[in-house]
This record gives C-alpha cells, structure tokens and sequence, in this order.
C-alpha cells in the first residue's frame, strides 16, 4: 500500500521528523518496504496484512500513527452544497440478496461538468500509482486512498428506469466492463442491475456503459458493502483484482459506506455537482459489535511483561475501542466496526503488545522442562548413511520432488504417478516416482559443464498413489558415470562401474549392520538385459542396481555409462538391530592358504560362496576373491580364480597339517560340486 | 654324501657370482627367490635331497642344509642393506610429489545447515519431528486458523494435487499432528521440504526447505519467544548478530512477528550490500504466540497452556551464511557448488 506522507500529516497532528515515523510504522509493524522522495512529498510503500482492511487507506494509517505518538485525528470538514429535491426523486434502490449485500447507500450529486481534475488530485493520485481518469473517477479514487473504502460512480442517465436492484446474476447474463472486456456472469455472482441489465459486478468493476464519459452531467454514488467470500470467489472466478475486489475481499467497514459517500458528495460538489438532499441507505439489519472480555492477567501472561492499566486503556481508546470496566482487572472492550479482525481476547492483546514495543519486552528462556526422548532413530540413520556415502567419495545432492512426466516414466514401473493440478510448468508437473530422473539429470548437467566423473546421491521422499491416498516414502539413490577417481600419477585413472557401486552397497550394509544381504539376477526395464541385480536384506527386496540403459542415458544427453541403484530407505530403516555385543577373537596367529583353480565360466562367484558357506569349517575366519581371471592361458569358456582363505582357531596355534587337511576338504567339496582344476 | 656337500659349494659360488649382480630392488628381489623360494628354491631343492640319503648321514647332512640357508639369509640381509644405502644416496625420492589424496564427498549446504540448526535446539531440549510433504487442506490450512475463502490464504500460492489434496506450504501441519497426538510440554523442531507456486528465480523456489518450532506448556510467553529465538540466531551467526523484533501477521500466530538480524556481513556500513540491500537488517524468520484457535482445535486447553511458533527458511540462512547469491544453485547440483561448503 502506497501512502503519501504529506496526506498522513494532513490526516494527525504530528511534530517528529520523516525519519522518525517511518521508524515508527515500522515498530507497529507497518513495514516501509521502499520509500520514493517527490517534490514536496514521500511516499511510502507500506507492507499490509490480509486481515488490516483497515490499513489499506490513509486514514486507517493515521490512526496507528496517531495511536503510536498519542496525538489525536484531525477533525476533518467535509462540506456540502445541497440542493433541495431529494434523493428518492432521482432512483430507487433495492437491495434483492441481504447476505453478499448487507448494505447500499446512494446519493445524487447533478449538474457536474466531467472534466480533467486539479493538479493537486491527479498528483496525488499518480504519485500513488493510480491513473487520472476524469474528475469524478478520480474523486471515487481519492476517497478510495482516504478512507479505504471504495465506492462507485454511475452516469444516472444511463441507468434504465433509475432503478438500481443488488441481485445475483442471471445465468447466461454478460457485461461490457470498464477494462473493455466481455464478461460472462453466473449466479453465484452479485450484481449491480437496472430495471433491464446488470450495470455493474457489484464490489469488483462497473460496466463500462453506466461509466462517466465527458457527455455525463448527473451521477449515481454508489457506497455500499459486499460480502467478502462472494466478492473473493467473484473476483477468483473472473480472474480479476481490483482495487475495490481486493478490499472488499478483505471485509470493509460495515458503518464506512455513509461517511465515505458523503465525502465523495463533497468532493463533487467543490467542481460545481449539487447533491440531491438526504441519502439511501438501505441496510436492512444493522450489525451490532459484540464487546470482547478483556484481562489485564491474560495479557501479562501471554505478553510476559507487567502492564500499566493506563497504558492499556490509553492505547485501547486511540485505537477506538470503547471499555466498560466490569472491574478492576476484567474489561468489557467494544472495538471500532472498522478493526473488523479484533474479534477475541487475544486480537486484543495483540494490540497492546504492539504499542508496548517488542523491543521493550525483555528475552528470557522458557525453563528446560524434560518432555520425552529427543533420540530420532530414522534421522541418526539416514545421518549415518549420508557419513558412510560421502567417506568413500560421493557427493550429496538434492533435486526438486516434481519432475517432468516424459523423464519420469522411464522409472516408474508400475507405479501409479501423482500429478500437480496446477503445475508451475509441465517439468515440474509430477511428483517422482524415483530419485532416478533427478540424478541423471544431474550427471548430465555435471558431465556437460567439463566435469570429468561424478558420483553423487540423493536421500529424499518418492510419491505415489495408493489407492484413494497419496504415498511418500524415503528413497536412496546413488548413481556414478565416468571418472570414479581422478588420475593419480602413481596409477592409472579409475573408471566408474558396476562393482565400485555394488561395493558401495556392501560397505554400507555393513558398516550399518544390515545383514545378511544378498543379491539376485533379475531384469528391470531400466537397467541393461543381464545388467541389474535385486538387493535383498534381511529376506526383504529393497531394491536394484544395475546399469542404466542406452536409451535412457541418451533421453538424459548423457555419453558415459550409468551405474545405478535405488534402495527403499522406508523398509531398511524400519529393520531392527540387534544390540552390539562384544565378540572374542583368536590372541593365536592365522594362517593363510590360497587355493588357484579353473572353473567354467558358467559357474557364478555367488555358487562358489554360498557352497563354502554351507561346509564352512570352524577354523575358517574368512575367504575372499584374490584373483579372477580369463582369456589366454586360461581356455576359452573357463576363468581362473584365486581364493584367499584364512584359518584361525581360538585356542591354539594351529598347525601347518591341521590347515591343510582342512583346505583340501574345502578343494575337494569344490572339485566334486563345480568341477574346479587346479592350476599349475 | 659327497655329491650332497658339492652341491652345496657350488650354490654357494653361485650365490656370490649372481650376488653381484645386484643392483636394484628387482634383482636382489631374483636372487631371493632363486635361492629361498618355498617352492623351488635351491635352498629347498638341498633339504629336499636330504630324505633320500642313507639315514646315517642324515643329521650331518641337515646341519650343513641349516648352516647354508643361514648363510644365505644372512648375506641376503646383508645386500639388501647395502642396496637401500645405495639407493638413499642415489636415487633421492621428490618428497614434493603431490601426495595420494582421498577424496571425501560432500554433505549438500542444506543439509549443513539444516544439521546445524537441528544441533543447537536439540541442547535446549527440543526433538525432532518430520511429517508428510503431500497433505490434506485441513491440516495445512483449516487447523491453523485460515479462515474459509479468505485473501491470508494467498499469502502462500499452492500447489494442488486434488481439490483437497495439496503439497504443504509449510512445515506447520507437522505442528498440529504432533499437538494431536502429544499434550504439553511440548518442544519440537521441524524441519523439511515446503512447496509454493513460485517460478524459480533467484529469491524464490517451488521447492525449499523450511524449520519451524513449537513450545507449549504452561507458563509461555512472548518474552520466552524473544529469548529463545535471540539465544538461536546468536548460536547460528556466531554471535555476530543482533536481533530486531516487528510486529507481523499469521493466522495461526497472535501476537504474531518477523524476526530480522542484523547483516552479517556488512554491519549495516555498506549502502550497497547485497545480502541487507543496505539496510542493515536482513528478514530472516517467523514467529508468534500460537493461536488460541489453533490449541483448541487440538484440545488443548488455551485457558492452561499457552505456546510459541517460529519457522525459518534453510536456503535463506545458507545464502546469508556462505554469500549465496542466487536461490537457484542449491537444486542446479553442480559439483563446483556442492563441494564448496564442506
Ligand atoms: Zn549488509
């Protein structure tokens, strides 16, 4: 809301200096957000708040200001030139729905001569962003920027019949507005009619027939209130805020419409109108104000500071609420039709915490009462596994949870997609299914801005629909494309691929104790044909890895290979652990024996594994993969492994021939299940 | 027996000749192996032929075999020594050789923050609460005290799903779940991700990420309020900043204020700060005395217990923190971003 300083001062008495009241609008909470110097004026740009109709004219302002410094309004003298043929002989006003429009008031100013306005309105008004129009325009405009409230203006003339009936409009009935466009009404919809056709959408613009033109000699004032939800789903509907939608939407002041009348009947009548005698004021069930109970101990307590009662009857009468004092201490307080959002006790006490400065109620700190466990576990999970990631070198990132349906469908299986009604652009118009389409995205912006390798993860929520209801669950996704490490001048440079990112998995399952887990061959429309594994933990699939297809890829504009996996964080962190205890090891050496064999390509690591599982030998501690090898010397269809076994007994230093024996075992369980050859 | 001891002559002679051949790591590397091989080194091959001799002559035999594998070691020993000598002097190492470095990932700057604003209410006793990012018009709006049909609902342009369904504007409807579920005390944080219908730009995002608090218990005032956020901000900035309380309006706050600090960066001496615009003041939170409407409509006796309400944005803290100047980098995830703040 923009406010003319030099108006304010018309409006209260005030000696401070601009400064000074600019840092007073401030502390009450009038926000000066920008400030312009003209000639002999400032104008301000003040932030006003949904419920502060009252704010949103100059004399709602002065009145905070007036309340801040203590000084009263000015009073101001509205003038008259009344002529003696009264008001009913012009029009006839009927009020046909009392809910949207609980009151009109009209008057009749004749005889005026539409012309361009004084200087000191048309500057006034354009150094508060309104246009000159013509001077009784510009006269509804002023009184708009003075009181807050608005009115209307209608060329009498052109209204049929002088009739003037507030109803709904009538399916399929459609207006020529002021803005020159074509509106089309329906009848939830109020509107200003005449005896034929409606004249005006009733609280948001007038047709642009009954408008003032230069050839208009008497005029209709048109000072009522609307509805505020109608004109808010009017104003919605029609896609069109006004000057007058936003304020009525808001909730004017019910006792406004007279007074603001009376001073566009003045206003007129100072270019020469004549104001036909008396008003119509149809407000066929006046409002009465309901008085709030007031406690001077609720507002101690809640403020948290000791009030004076003169201060807080002091503050309550400038700002025009009226006190009944019950007793002492309890206050019967009547507040101004114009505070239409001091409804309650604590509105009231809002009020005094505002003048009493927020800077003068002390800091203090609640006491430190014990409410329950503050220990997250989902959230100190996910902080590990965020730790665990970035240690073996992947970066974090975090992509928008809606994303473009055309990318996202590449992942969604046969998951049913949640769409935005009212997206801010269709990239954005559907909420991921997967973690995937973000992070391919970012490998692709990454490797096309000169990055060499990325590998990166993402920890965040995945939609879908179940049933009737939306499904948010916690998602990990971790991918790598390129250069896994950059080059070091010791080694050659390390490539990304599959194991890397499968390591990682396994380091991480480990490192958080979720085990066993164990993975299984299984195509997914994502991943490469016999190129994605499922990852069971516990018995429970949690998700796959593999290698993202070409096509895919490419969608991405992404040249390096993908490796992928997403793991389903919802599952994994509802998995109970067991509590850590504490495991002896053996104090004797252990002895290691590697066993080279060839086998057939055929035969997968994962068999070798779980058969040495399943004979595992109590002296067994561990065993790994030394060496895999193919191609010559090894012959085609067969691969050379080395295994690394480890054999450790608790009690005793195991002997070179008590190993052996157990080894051999091992080799011959091997040779008679897969047929393994030693080699030379 | 006497071939036996022959033999052993002859490696020895062997020895010495290849010995001084020695030059390197990877020859004496040979030599080792020729001679002490588990498998088939010479060394070897002499204990082997020791179980084919008459067992009469056996133990002699095994002495000379332990005197020659000493000799062996220990003269192996011996070059092994000399050649590091030689090396040292020789082949001096460029100690300025860049070192093998590894390579740590980064945490994304939201989460810095985020865990760091988490850290400092979890020591004043607060716990963390999360909630759903899609939610429902009543929990959003309706049990926060907005009324039907009313502008303070533009305050926020929201992203629907269904009529009723929406993805919240704000990390409060975890307030109400939580006040549903627990009574008082209660003092919670919570933080996550929050979506308006804002195009991207640099100030604005469809999607940011948000931490709000909540205190209810007996006895709570603004001046509770005040202190705690004061004593948060100085923790966050370091101590570098002063607060400035301003009146301000939610509908499910009342008294309601907006909480500014002072710029961090230019202490207000600079007219064209970026991060203050000059002012010296930077707009930084949201907070309030919780509404009575929005106690009762989780049955909680307003009369009792009275409670406040604060609620940040994370982007906002980082780009004051780090000199973010654009809203956008933090969802671009270019690495040259990320890796900056870790
Ligand atoms: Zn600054």
């Amino acid at each position: 809301m923009k406010v003319s300083v030099k108006w304010l001062r018309e409006l209260v008495e005030l000696d401070c200096s601009n400064e000074e009241l600019i840092n007073a609008l401030n502390k009450i909470g009038l926000m000066v957000e920008e400030i312009v110097e003209e000639e002999d004026d400032l104008i301000l740009d003040i932030e006003t708040y949904p419920n502060r109709p009252d704010t949103l004219g100059h004399i709602g302002i002065a009145r905070e200001i007036s309340t801040y410094f203590r000084t009263p309004l000015k009073e101001l003298d509205f003038p008259i030139n009344w002529i003696e043929e009264s008001v009913e002989n012009f029009v006839e006003i009927t009020i046909k729905d009392e809910e949207l429009c609980p009151r009109y008031v009209g008057m009749i100013v004749k005889d005026i001569k539409v012309g361009e306005s004084p200087e000191w309105i048309r500057k006034r008004l354009e150094s508060l962003g309104f246009r000159s129009i013509n001077n009784i325009v510009d006269i509804t405009n002023y009184v708009l920027l003075l009181t807050g409230h608005p009115i209307h203006a209608f060329d009498l003339e052109k209204i049929e019949g002088r009739r003037v009936i507030i109803r709904r409009a009538q399916p399929g009935e459609r207006i020529l507005t002021l803005e020159e466009k074509e509106e089309e009404l329906s009848n939830e919809m109020l509107v200003i009619a005449d005896s034929i056709k409606p004249i005006a959408i009733a609280g948001v613009i007038g047709g642009e027939e009954s408008g003032i033109k230069e050839e208009t000699r008497n005029v209709l004032i048109e000072s009522a209130y609307f509805n505020p939800i109608s004109i808010r789903k009017t104003s919605k509907k029609l896609g069109l805020i006004t000057e007058a939608s936003y304020r009525f939407e808001r909730g004017a002041d019910i006792e406004s419409p007279p007074r603001a009348a009376r001073i566009a009947a003045s206003l007129l009548s100072s270019f020469g109108g004549k104001v036909a005698k008396g008003l119509i004021d149809n407000y066929p069930n006046p409002r009465r104000q309901k008085a709030i109970i007031f406690r001077m101990k609720r507002a101690e307590k809640i403020i948290g500071v000791p009030l004076q009662k003169e201060f807080v009857e002091e503050i309550l009468n400038y700002l025009g609420c009226n006190i009944d004092k019950t007793s002492q201490d309890v206050w019967q307080v009547q507040p101004p039709s114009h505070r239409i959002d001091l409804e309650r006790e604590i509105d009231l006490i809002e009020e005094i915490a505002r003048f009493y400065g927020y800077e003068k109620i002390p800091s203090q700190l609640p006491s430190l009462r014990i409410t329950e466990n503050p220990f997250n576990t989902k959230k100190e999970r996910i902080e590990q596994i965020r730790k665990i990631l970035i240690s073996m070198g992947f970066d974090e990132v975090i992509n928008y949870s809606f994303t473009s349906p055309d990318k996202d469908d590449f992942f969604k299986n046969e998951k049913n997609p949640i769409q935005l009604k009212n997206p801010i652009s269709s990239l954005f118009s559907r909420m991921r299914t997967s973690l995937f389409p973000g992070l391919l995205q970012n490998i692709s912006w990454n490797l096309n801005r000169g990055a060499e390798g990325i590998s990166i993860f993402e920890i965040g929520k995945i939609y879908e629909w179940e049933g009737e209801k939306p499904k948010e669950y916690m998602s990990l996704g971790i991918v790598c494309s390129g250069l896994f490490k950059e080059r070091y001048w010791k080694e050659k440079e390390k490539k990304s691929d599959f194991f890397i990112l499968k390591g990682t998995i396994e380091s991480l399952f480990e490192k958080l104790k979720l085990l066993p887990f164990s993975f299984e061959y299984e195509d997914c429309n994502y991943f490469e044909n016999n190129f994605s594994l499922n990852i069971n933990v516990k018995g429970e699939k949690i998700g796959y890895i593999g290698l993202i297809r070409k096509e895919i890829r490419e969608a991405f504009e992404i040249e390096e290979d993908v490796y992928a996996v997403e793991i389903n964080l919802e599952s994994l962190l509802n998995k109970s652990l067991p509590p850590i205890k504490f495991k002896p090891f053996s104090k004797f050496p252990s002895i290691v024996r590697d066993l080279s064999f060839i086998i057939d390509k055929e035969r997968s690591y994962k068999e070798i594994e779980e058969e040495i599982g399943k004979i595992a030998p109590s002296i067994l501690v561990k065993f790994m993969l030394y060496d895999y090898y193919t191609g010559p010397p090894v012959p085609p269809g067969k691969v050379s492994m080395t295994i690394r076994f480890v054999y450790s007994h608790p009690g005793k230093t195991l002997s070179a021939e008590e190993v052996q024996v157990v080894h051999n075992r091992i080799f011959e369980d091997l040779r008679n299940k897969f047929g393994i050859k030693l080699r030379e | 027996m006497e071939k036996f001891e022959k033999d052993i002559e002859r490696l020895k002679l062997l020895f010495e000749q290849k010995s001084k051949t020695v030059i390197d790591k990877k020859s004496f590397e040979e030599l080792r192996n020729l001679f002490l091989s588990r498998k088939k080194g010479y060394v070897k091959e002499i204990f082997n032929q020791i179980k084919n001799l008459p067992s009469s002559q056996k133990p002699h035999a095994g002495k000379l075999a332990n005197e020659f594998k000493e000799y062996i070691v220990s003269q192996l020993a011996q070059i092994e020594k000399n050649l590091s000598a030689i090396k040292r002097e020789e082949e001096k190492i460029d100690l300025f050789l860049p070192g093998e470095r590894r390579y740590i990932g980064s945490i994304h700057p939201i989460n810095i923050i985020q865990k760091e604003i988490e850290e400092i209410f979890l020591t004043m006793g607060y716990s963390i609460e999360e909630g759903p990012e899609i939610e429902t018009d009543y929990y959003n709006f309706s049990a926060l005290n907005f009324p039907e049909e009313h502008p303070a609902r533009d305050m926020w342009d929201t992203l629907y799903i269904t009529d009723d369904i929406l993805l919240r504007t704000h990390t409060s409807p975890v307030q109400v779940r939580v006040m549903e579920r627990k009574k008082p005390p209660i003092k919670i944080i919570v933080p996550g991700r929050v979506f308006r219908k804002d195009e991207p730009d640099p100030t604005h995002l469809p999607m940011f990420y948000q931490v709000e608090g909540l205190v209810v218990d007996e006895d709570i005032s603004f001046s509770h309020l005040k202190g705690t956020l004061d004593y948060f901000l100085k923790v966050l900035f370091s101590g570098r900043v002063r607060t400035r309380f301003r009146p301000s309006y939610f509908p499910f706050t009342e008294p309601s204020a907006e909480v500014d600090i002072s710029c961090p960066i230019c202490e207000g001496n600079k007219s064209d700060c970026g991060i203050c615009k000059g002012t010296g003041w930077i707009e930084i939170l949201g907070s309030g005395m919780v509404h009575p409407q929005v106690l009762k409509n989780v049955n909680i006796d307003p009369e009792k217990y009275t409670g406040f309400a604060f609620g940040l944005g994370i982007e906002r803290i980082a780009m004051i923190k780090y000199q973010i100047p654009d809203m956008r980098l933090f969802y671009e995830n270019d690495l040259r971003f990320i890796r900056q703040f870790s």
